[in-house]
């Protein structure tokens, strides 16, 4: 046998873990692409906050090594580990981050003020009072811009 | 030390002792790694300039899949040449060179080989290069002394064309 023939054989007996690594992550990028943009998230939350990912591994309640796993962004993360993450940290993971905030500061502030009005009564010579709107204003809040848009409407 | 194939009779990598995985795992592992990336970002920040780790990072892992692509096409399409991604490691080499010093390379990231023949490579090692030059940087420069180290086995085990590389594996799986 030669040394080729003697290496083809051991070929067919090698390891090939390297090849179904890459395939695995051709198939889940979808997945493994938001599991990174969480973990890169989770990340700076937690330089930011200073705190160890020991530290949140006790406020998740979870252990040090599932910690790890998250911040690797190689884990496919169940939606009760992104509720955590997103409450504890306060990051957005989830659509629900947005929609909530949008719920509690786009509040639009609208205020209609009436005050009695009294027609002149030489113009139509009696007595008579209507109730006008006196002014009308709008105030809404731009959460990109962080200011309020204002408008006014005089009657 | 040892020598593990990748795929069926072109591509292998060496798989230095101690480590757990061999050298093309290990670099997709960490090139797919955030939290990896993040640590070595905040170590060479100094490199990236004016970019954000968030943006090198998303290049890194994007151009990481790509390199995965690339060899799951070369490995499942025998009929391609990995010369196609393994390039001169030194741009002015020209002609048949043996072991010559390859890399294959995707944006920051790099993969160093040595080509034992035709369509038969073997990785070394690899590394995230933001310098020009690879003696710029320590880690750098520790992927060009593992690939002479690489070359001067090879070469002390008589390796010099695929029928002697071939002699070495067999012999390495003998014992």
């Amino acid at each position: 046998m030669t040394n080729k023939e003697k290496f083809l054989k051991l070929v067919a007996e090698s390891d090939d873990s390297t090849l179904e690594q890459i395939k695995y992550r051709i198939k889940n990028r979808a997945m493994l692409r938001e599991s990174q943009k969480i973990a890169l998230k989770v990340l700076m939350k937690l330089d930011e906050l200073g705190w160890s990912q020991k530290k949140l591994a006790e406020k998740m309640e979870v252990s040090p090594q599932q910690i790890n796993k998250i911040v690797s962004g190689k884990e496919n993360l169940t939606l009760e580990t992104q509720i955590k993450l997103q409450n504890i940290l306060d990051i957005p993971i989830l659509a629900t981050y947005y929609e909530n905030l949008t719920n509690e500061i786009s509040q639009v502030f609208q205020v209609s003020e009436t005050e009695k009005y009294s027609s002149p009564t030489h113009q139509s010579g009696l007595l008579e009072e209507i109730l006008l709107p006196k002014k009308e204003f709008k105030m809404e809040y731009d959460s990109n811009t962080k200011e309020y848009e204002y408008y006014q409407k005089l009657a | 030390m040892k020598i593990v194939n990748i795929f069926a009779n072109r591509l292998y990598a060496f798989q230095y002792s101690g480590n757990a995985e061999n050298e093309l795992k290990y670099l997709l592992n960490i090139w797919n790694d955030t939290s990896y990336l993040y640590k070595f970002l905040k170590a060479n920040k100094n490199d990236i300039g004016k970019i954000s780790i968030e943006g090198i990072i998303d290049q890194i892992i994007d151009d990481a899949n790509e390199i995965d692509k690339t060899l799951h096409w070369l490995a499942t399409n025998k009929n391609e040449n990995l010369e196609k991604f393994f390039k001169q490691l030194n741009n002015l080499e020209t002609g048949y060179k043996v072991l010559s010093l390859r890399k294959g390379r995707k944006n920051y990231l790099r993969i160093y080989a040595l080509k034992i023949d035709d369509n038969c490579f073997i990785i070394t090692g690899g590394a995230i290069k933001f310098t020009h030059l690879m003696e710029e940087r320590e880690h750098t420069i520790k992927e060009l002394q593992k690939l002479e180290q690489a070359k001067q086995y090879l070469t002390g085990k008589g390796v010099f064309d695929t029928d002697s590389f071939y002699e070495l594996i067999s012999e390495q799986n003998d014992k």
